[in-house]
């Protein structure tokens, strides 16, 4: 650590060392060289703290989660809103095709049947109509 | 830890707590506050604790992403906001090394020797950035469990009791992780170094 890098973080968190986040105090702490009479296993934690050391950017690393958090959280309202509609809408649209065709087939078949009636009724009664057309090509066939 | 460190202490998780409570309440400045305090602690954690910075950015960023959706379910009378941060930090990079492991065993992914792409040219250091080297060659030798003890003590300054927090065992089982992860990194150090000190070795 610098003389400089300790001064930016007295700056971002204050005048007492103690009162760091780690790993920033025991950093300025072996900075401040308050080290002498480390026993053994404290001496192997600053060595590994040393090996470890590397650099970082935390104002990068804030932007980065804040912009994945807000990233997040407009798809997720989108998310949240196309679930609560979309289901509903998708159903909604699906029964009211089924009742369309319903009511288009039934009113097909009723028109339908009407049609088929007059013709059974009209040959029954021997009145002109489909039956007659069906005498008269027979009739003219067979004189031929 | 004496009187005035225990105030310190306390003050030191005070303004973590309350932090927390911000960020639960759906202040952004308070998670970057958080972030300033923990980024770095938490990066070279996972970074030492993977082998690697790449796959450590993400876990960092993971972890704060999940600290902003799970604030609330922080409770202050369960422990520390540092040891939940860490805690988090330590199974993401457990679940990245069995994802590793698993494609490995796959074959989609070589296990990558990772120590050496951090050091390339380790052997050709001197002095005490060759100490640095062999320290940190010694703990890519540990076993996880034991590396992760130590990494949580020398970089995130946690006692016993708070590393088993994290770790998610017992104070015995800590403290024997600590006590057998120091001994073999000084073997192992002390091995390099005799290597080293032979007539004939490279360095």
């Amino acid at each position: 650590m610098t003389e400089q890098e300790f001064e930016q973080l007295r700056r971002r968190f204050g005048a007492n060392v103690s009162l760091w986040p780690a790993p920033y105090r025991q950093e300025a702490l072996h900075f401040l060289a308050r080290t002498e009479g480390l026993d053994d296993d404290a001496a192997q934690d600053r060595l590994i703290l040393q090996a470890t050391r590397a650099e970082t950017d935390e104002v990068a690393l804030a932007r980065k989660v804040l912009a994945r958090i807000n990233d997040n959280g407009r798809h997720g309202l989108l998310a949240g809103l196309s679930q609560s509609w979309s289901m509903p809408v998708a159903s909604s649209a699906f029964a009211a095709l089924l009742l369309l065709a319903a009511v288009g087939g039934y009113i097909a078949a009723s028109n339908a049947t009407d049609g088929l009636d007059d013709a059974l009724l009209a040959f029954a009664l021997g009145d002109g109509g489909v039956g007659d057309d069906v005498f008269d090509s027979l009739a003219g066939e067979e004189q031929l | 830890m004496g009187e005035a460190g225990a105030s310190d202490a306390a003050g030191d998780r005070h303004e973590d707590d309350h932090l927390l409570l911000r960020i639960a309440s759906g202040e952004q400045a308070a998670l970057a506050r958080v972030i300033e305090r923990h980024g770095r602690g938490l990066r070279l954690f996972a970074a030492r604790l993977l082998g690697g910075m790449s796959d450590a950015e993400d876990v960092v960023q993971d972890v704060f992403v999940a600290v902003w959706k799970n604030a609330a379910r922080f409770d202050p009378a369960k422990g520390r906001a540092t040891t939940w941060l860490y805690r988090i930090a330590a199974n993401r990079c457990i679940d990245i090394r069995r994802r590793r492991s698993f494609r490995a065993f796959l074959g989609l992914d070589a296990m990558p020797d990772e120590t050496a792409v951090e050091e390339p040219g380790a052997e050709r250091l001197v002095g005490a950035r060759q100490e640095l080297a062999l320290v940190r060659s010694g703990l890519m030798d540990l076993p996880e469990r034991q590396r992760m003890a130590l990494l949580l003590r020398s970089i995130a300054d946690m006692d016993v009791a708070e590393i088993a927090a994290v770790m998610g065992t017992s104070v015995g089982s800590a403290e024997q992780l600590l006590v057998r992860g120091r001994r073999a990194l000084r073997d192992h150090m002390a091995s390099a170094q005799n290597d080293q000190k032979r007539p004939g070795s490279v360095s």
